[in-house]
């Protein structure tokens, strides 16, 4: 079983989902979009406290949510802020 | 299961809803086999799937738009909302909800679910994809799920119908009676919810509908706009209800979802037990690695793309000749069996032509759909989107145009149908309004006539064809202006700044022949017999106003078929003269006695009545010219001469525009019914040789190479096709967008055509 740790400060600071490279595990902390966008990805499972996993930051990003991959858009993904988990 | 009785003896409505890539309409198809029908919700493009459920019980199934929550954003999940919640005019409300979600994720399935649960309807939950769940490590409790959702759960794997007959038992049952609510809201939030709930009492009749809506106008913008006009005290209520949470520090948008989530959380942390590690990649993630990789993701997804358009484009062309050919021949039999006059016309040139002009695009409908199907069943159009997303957004389009938009280069009609792929309405929309510019396979033959004609054959840097090049710069003129028109049309008719775009990626899953072919099957089916009714009345009155009024008869005419008699007569009694053979005065009785006459004289007879066919052959297509100089089309031709004129283009050719409406290649056969050359196609060369030779009284050419550049430019940018605005108005059902779409680009065409044929005349071309 993997356990992670939540980190808020120093390197691990909450950063725009798009800085954090392919294979990192992320806690998903704020969405600055408008309320309506943000309901929505809400709605899709990327919630504040979510543990979220970058499948691949390319052009756009494809984010892993429970079971699901979500398509996100690079400007849209540049809104929603995280912060990086440790696993053991 | 244990499951109360107070609800109606008989289910007559039971509607599936669910999260998108859930399987529901596996599960649909499923409970109804092939008694579907499909159709469209009153006033809206969201299609309205509907079948009987098989079996004893007596039910309709309505198969919902997908959609992850009850908050509508969009017209789908309005309906789906609109019809739960028995608003939607026309339907009543479903007796049952069925809820299919997906056993691996699970939490967020439930939270539609619980949605659901509350506007007090009788839910069954389905966990489909039971196997994947298990090949996650993934062991569901559904008897403990079930009593903590206080609905039945019906574990199922619908691809292989495993559950299927336990969801069928429990859907012959009584309907269970719902829960009450079992999740919370924080107090302050609760308490506003129980204010608002109350002043909606004179609306809505239960407790529960009114908890849904007071909650739904809380937090969706979307929702409240609505009770503005319907009860603006309520709609001030709600706003001063949200300004009081907003001063208390209160994030009522989140208010629900967290509320919901927890209750969630913890139900499906007990009855879900892991027992093993998900994998780190799964076999998706790794396709994914290659298929939406920034480089070979484009690239694959181009040589798809070349696929798909390779199989419109020409695998369809033998069916579609078939069926082509099979109407022609089917008017020529009703023409010999029935006698020659108006009827025969309207039957021939109006129903069959009607009938042909509907069924011919069939063959690229159909096998678009395949391959639609394909990609939206393996999981891979959902990485499309993704992979163009970047480039088309650029231009105000989203990765889900790239499909429609190609696949107009064979057809429009297939294409605009494809946009139904798109999930934004406003991307939707726009797609739509730009496919047609499109070169489709229909402006080729007028492409080649006229470059054929006026585009000479020489080479440019001595192996690059002229009239290739002519050719692919009349493509690549369509496709820049499909990106200029869609990027001018989002910056002023489409305005939103949004650059939202977030898309679930299904896991990639190998597809179910059946589920296929059923869906290719009904979108078929609709298509011929929503936008072939359309295009089947069109055929129709354009068929009216290229054949009335008639023409009176033309004396010199008359006398040019009493000439061709007379010497056809003269050269058999002067046969039968000869040969003592009065048998042959009967003349029209030549045929029979033909055997008994001698071989010189055969011959003579043979060819004088070849002569006279062809002499009557000219002469049909003499009468055919001056009947539609002389009928509807032909008069608005010329009325509409001096407009057309700027453009260079004489009242034969606006007239031929006029006739194009029908399908854009029947300016050809309509210029060579005006040139009186007949059955023309783009390959006639005495077509082409009449267009270069006519001349106006003046002595000009009526055709000039800058003339057939400026009429090219025009096919072009023009929307010269009438099954395009019908298969446009029944996909954005109103007139509206197809009415904007012909007139853009009309205006387009005209201006084009303009800058070309004057700024070409300015620089001494002719």
């Amino acid at each position: 079983m993997t356990m992670m740790q939540y980190s808020d400060s120093g390197p691990d600071a909450s950063r725009p989902m798009t800085v954090y490279g392919n294979g990192t595990r992320v806690r998903l902390d704020a969405i600055t979009l408008e309320p309506v966008e943000a309901q929505r990805l809400r709605e899709m499972g990327l919630r504040e406290g979510a543990s979220l996993s970058i499948i691949q930051n390319a052009q756009n990003l494809i984010v892993g949510v429970v079971a699901c991959r979500i398509g996100l858009r690079r400007d849209l993904a540049g809104k929603l802020y995280a912060t990086r988990m440790t696993g053991r | 299961m244990s499951l109360a009785t107070e609800a109606p003896a008989r289910l007559r409505r039971i509607a599936l809803a669910g999260n998108p890539n859930v399987g529901k309409t596996t599960v649909f198809n499923l409970l109804t086999g092939l008694r579907q029908k499909v159709g469209n919700y009153p006033g809206v493009t969201v299609e309205r799937k509907s079948g009987r459920l098989a079996g004893a019980v007596p039910a309709e199934v309505v198969d919902l738009p997908g959609t992850y929550s009850l908050n509508p954003r969009s017209q789908d999940e309005q309906i789906a909302h609109d019809m739960l919640a028995g608003r939607l005019e026309g339907e009543t409300p479903p007796d049952l909800v069925v809820c299919v979600t997906d056993a691996t994720n699970l939490e967020r399935n439930l939270f539609l679910v619980s949605q659901i649960m509350d506007l007090g309807l009788p839910t069954v939950v389905v966990l489909n994809m039971m196997d994947a769940a298990q090949a996650q490590g993934l062991q569901v409790n559904t008897m403990q799920l079930s009593r903590a959702l206080g609905v039945p759960v019906v574990p199922m794997v619908a691809t292989r119908k495993i559950g299927l007959e336990a969801l069928r038992r429990v859907l012959a049952g009584p309907p269970p009676v719902p829960p009450p609510r079992r999740w919370t809201l924080p107090p302050a939030v609760e308490e506003r919810v129980a204010a608002l709930s109350e002043a909606l009492t004179p609306h809505l009749d239960t407790p529960q509908a009114r908890f849904s809506e007071a909650l739904r106008t809380l937090v969706s913008d979307t929702e409240l706009e609505r009770w503005g006009t319907l009860d603006p005290a309520y709609h001030q209520a709600v706003r001063d209800a949200r300004a009081a949470l907003k001063a208390a520090g209160v994030p009522c948008e989140q208010a629900e979802i967290e509320g919901r989530y927890d209750w969630l959380g913890a139900i499906v942390g007990q009855a879900v037990a892991r027992l093993k590690d998900p994998a780190d990649r799964t076999l998706s993630d790794r396709l994914d690695a290659v298929l939406t990789h920034p480089v070979l993701g484009p690239g694959l997804f181009f040589m798809v793309l070349m696929l798909i358009f390779q199989a419109v484009f020409s695998w369809a062309t033998p069916a579609m000749d078939l069926i082509a050919g099979g109407m022609g021949l089917l008017g020529g039999a009703a023409r010999q069996v029935l006698p020659a006059g108006m009827l025969t016309d309207l039957l021939v040139d109006g129903a069959i032509a009607g009938v042909g002009n509907v069924l011919v695009f069939l063959p690229q409908i159909l096998l678009l759909f395949f391959f639609l199907g394909l990609m939206e069943d393996t999981g891979y159009m959902a990485r499309t989107s993704l992979i163009m997303d970047r480039v088309m957004s650029r231009i105000g389009l989203s990765g889900g145009s790239v499909v429609p938009l190609l696949s107009s280069f064979a057809c429009a009609i297939p294409g605009i149908m494809a946009t139904r792929t798109i999930q934004n309405q406003r991307d939707r929309l726009l797609t739509i309004m730009v496919a047609p510019l499109m070169s489709c396979s229909a402006r080729l033959p007028v492409y080649t006539l006229f470059i054929a004609a006026f585009i000479p054959a020489g080479h440019f840097l001595g192996f690059i064809s002229i009239q290739g090049l002519t050719l692919v710069i009349l493509y690549l003129m369509g496709m820049v202006m499909a990106f200029v028109a869609a990027w001018v049309l989002k910056k002023h008719l489409f305005k939103s700044a949004s650059s939202f775009f977030a898309i679930e990626l299904p896991p990639y899953r190998m597809p179910q022949a059946r589920q296929l072919f059923l869906r290719m099957g009904m979108r078929s089916r609709m298509f011929v017999t929503r936008a072939g009714k359309i295009i089947f009345s069109m055929s129709i009155v354009l068929w009216f106003l290229a054949s009335f009024p008639k023409s009176p008869p033309d004396p010199a005419l008359e006398a040019e078929q009493a000439r061709i008699e007379a010497r056809y007569r003269a050269v058999v009694d002067s046969l039968a003269a000869a040969a003592g053979m009065p048998a042959l005065r009967a003349g029209d009785a030549v045929a029979v006695a033909l055997q008994d006459v001698p071989d010189r004289v055969a011959v003579v007879l043979h060819r004088a009545g070849e002569a006279r066919a062809e002499a009557q052959r000219a002469l049909d297509n003499l009468e055919a010219g001056r009947q539609i100089r002389n009928s509807i089309v032909g008069r608005i031709g010329r009325f509409i001469e001096p407009v057309m004129q700027p453009l260079g283009f004489d009242w034969k050719v606006s007239a031929g525009l006029i006739s194009a409406f029908a399908a854009r290649e029947v300016i050809i056969s309509t210029l060579g019914t005006l040139y009186s050359v007949g059955d023309a196609d783009e390959t006639s060369t005495l077509l082409r040789d009449q267009l270069k030779a006519d001349r106006y009284p003046d002595g000009r050419p009526v055709f000039t190479p800058l003339v057939a550049v400026s009429l090219l430019v025009f096919f072009v940018f023009a929307l010269q096709c009438m099954s395009t605005l019908a298969v446009a108005r029944r996909e954005t059902n109103s007139w509206r967008w197809p009415a904007v779409m012909w007139l853009y680009m009309t205006g387009l065409a005209y201006l084009c055509s303009l800058l070309v044929y004057q700024g070409g005349l300015a620089l001494g071309f002719v």
